[in-house]
């Protein structure tokens, strides 16, 4: 590990990435995926050396557009094959644990 | 001290559901109301190495709204919005983000009144969640039972600028937003199934202020009524927090019909953190400007100017009815009937209330019969109530309306028959002509009805009062 390598993103900042994630990092972990995610940062960052004004951003690696499907129905797949894989299910439905935030 | 007065600002956020045949990324049909879980697919359940294929159906009415909507049609792309919540099994929601769709629109509420469209972008909708109690016949804890086929429904959100400025101006922006999307036939607009739902953003400032005060998110509001009401709530709410020194929280409130209060969410996530990011399963959409240009020709006249269309031919414009006879989409018979003969003022009115009720049937019918019977009306010959009973045999047998009117017996009283028999009423009520003749205006109500009662509901109340008046000057 390079401890010259420069920091641009702080602990705190990969533990709520980590957090909204709900990625459970203990301490070692915080501070070797902080070290890592830094560098690639730094690696992105040396785009910012080039002048690209003239250049659009790219949103998509496929030079691509406009790939659609008709609006016409197909079979769907049998409720009792994907719900009995279900971790729980009810009779019609995939049952999950109460919600937080609803009443 | 001076009594500091406050403005409400308000933005809506509408979501509409597209009236495709099928969902946005997956061939699994697109229908409300049937058994829960029998349109999915691994697409549409995010299951590992499905990919999603965009529906073309679903873009072009997508535009199609936005040009309604007077918004510029713009190349746009997908973004992926990241949040963990069981009805949406990717856990991301496909969605537009920095590049949606249409952008810069604007509603007319009125000849005066124009509200912003920001912009007005596809996504995808989520699944649907039903609560189960724990005294409920599942044994295990209470929890909550998904139904995905609403997920992967094509949405469109409509994202109005913050210049609506009060609960009843936001009821009249989301009338005339849903009178136009169900115009453009792209969907069907009904709030009380959730193909229509609205998101109030609202918040107060001093009148006179620039800045905007901090606003709440309110939500669950599934009819007009709620809409205003929740509104109205919201501003007196927030008005009380800053008199009482303390400062409005920005955040997401939900409405309680019942309580009539919002109360505030508990928030999914830490903080509105969605961490957009462009979708890569899917590629830039562009229709091109002439798909653009061919779907702004295929738009039907909007409802503002068919509204029009009926008021100008009145003397007393009303702007209710006009609103009623184009949402049934029946003012183009109206026109035709105008355009036959039939008085203008007359027919807005029955076709905003008697016909209003059986719009299908009145659609069915020859405009020559509803010009006759609207003209027996207007000349005299028939009464409100005979009208009324003419146009519900119309619905159902070929005949004219004077054959049918002659055959309720309508019209066959002569005056001079009438005259007989009101000489005859008077005679035996001579206290309560005394008072006619006084000039009581409430006992004219006497006698129609003693008419009324003689000759079975077949006179005119207008004829009878009109040879009352003849005959307390003569």
């Amino acid at each position: 590990m390079d401890n010259n390598e420069e920091q641009i993103i702080s602990k705190q900042d990969v533990s709520y990435v980590a957090s909204l994630a709900r990625l459970d990092l203990n301490d070692d972990e915080l501070e070797s995926f902080t070290v890592q995610l830094s560098a690639v940062l730094v690696h992105a960052k040396d785009l910012s050396s080039i002048d690209l004004s003239d250049l659009p951003p790219t949103s998509h690696p496929l030079a691509l557009k406009n790939v659609f499907r008709l609006d016409t129905a197909r079979e769907s797949i049998s409720r009792e094959e994907v719900l009995s894989v279900a971790p729980q299910r009810t009779e019609t439905g995939f049952l999950v644990p109460p919600i937080l935030g609803e009443d | 001290m001076e009594e500091e007065v406050y403005e409400p600002v308000i933005g809506l956020e509408v979501h509409c559901e597209l009236k495709t045949i099928t969902k946005l990324w997956c061939g699994c049909k697109n229908e409300f109301g049937v058994e829960p879980n029998t349109n999915i697919c691994p697409v549409c359940l995010g299951l590992p190495g499905s990919l999603p294929v965009l529906n073309e159906q679903a873009v072009k009415f997508a535009a199609m709204i936005g040009l309604a909507l007077n918004c510029e049609v713009k190349p746009s792309i997908f973004h992926r919005k990241n949040y963990f919540y069981p009805d949406m099994p990717k856990d991301f929601q496909i969605s537009q983000y920095d590049q949606p769709i249409n952008v810069n629109g604007f509603l007319k509420l009125d000849k005066n009144v124009t509200i912003g469209v920001v912009r007005a972008h596809m996504e995808e909708d989520t699944g649907k969640t039903t609560h189960i109690g724990s005294s409920g016949r599942i044994h295990e804890s209470s929890g909550a039972s998904i139904d995905y086929n609403r997920a992967g429904v094509p949405l469109v959100e409509i994202v109005s600028a913050p210049e609506i400025k009060s609960a009843e101006e936001a009821k009249k922006y989301v009338s005339e937003l849903r009178a136009i999307l169900v115009a453009t036939n792209t969907t069907d607009g009904k709030m009380e199934e959730g193909s229509m739902r609205v998101d109030a953003n609202v918040s107060v400032r001093k009148i006179g202020s620039i800045e905007f005060g901090t606003r709440t998110e309110i939500k669950n509001l599934n009819s007009l009524r709620s809409l205003v009401r929740a509104i109205d709530y919201e501003i007196s709410r927030q008005i009380n927090v800053i008199k009482n020194g303390e400062k409005v929280k920005q955040e997401t409130r939900h409405w309680n019909e019942d309580a009539s209060t919002t109360v505030p969410l508990r928030s999914k996530e830490e903080a509105d953190d969605y961490r957009y990011f462009p979708e890569p399963d899917l590629v830039e959409v562009d229709l091109g400007n002439d798909i653009v240009r061919q779907l702004k020709q295929s738009l039907p006249v909007m409802p503002l100017e068919r509204r029009q269309r009926i008021i100008e031919l009145l003397k007393n414009p009303n702007e209710d009815s006009a609103f009623i006879v184009v949402d049934l989409d029946l003012d183009g018979l109206l026109l035709e009937v105008v355009k036959q003969g039939a008085d203008a003022e007359l027919a807005l009115k029955r076709f905003s209330n008697e016909f209003a009720g059986y719009v299908e049937e009145v659609k069915a019918l020859q405009p020559e019969r509803l010009v006759e019977l609207l003209n027996l009306e207007q000349t005299g010959q028939l009464s409100a109530t005979q009208a009324k009973a003419v146009f519900a045999e119309m619905l159902t047998t070929k005949s004219s309306p004077s054959q049918i009117s002659t055959g309720l017996g309508f019209g066959g009283l002569e005056d001079s028959e009438l005259s007989e028999l009101l000489k005859g009423i008077i005679s035996n009520c001579p206290n309560e002509w005394n008072r006619f003749k006084d000039g009581d205006g409430k006992v004219q109500q006497f006698f129609i009805g003693q008419v009324m009662k003689a000759t079975k509901g077949q006179a005119n109340g207008k004829v009878v009062l009109s040879l009352l008046e003849a005959m307390k000057n003569s």
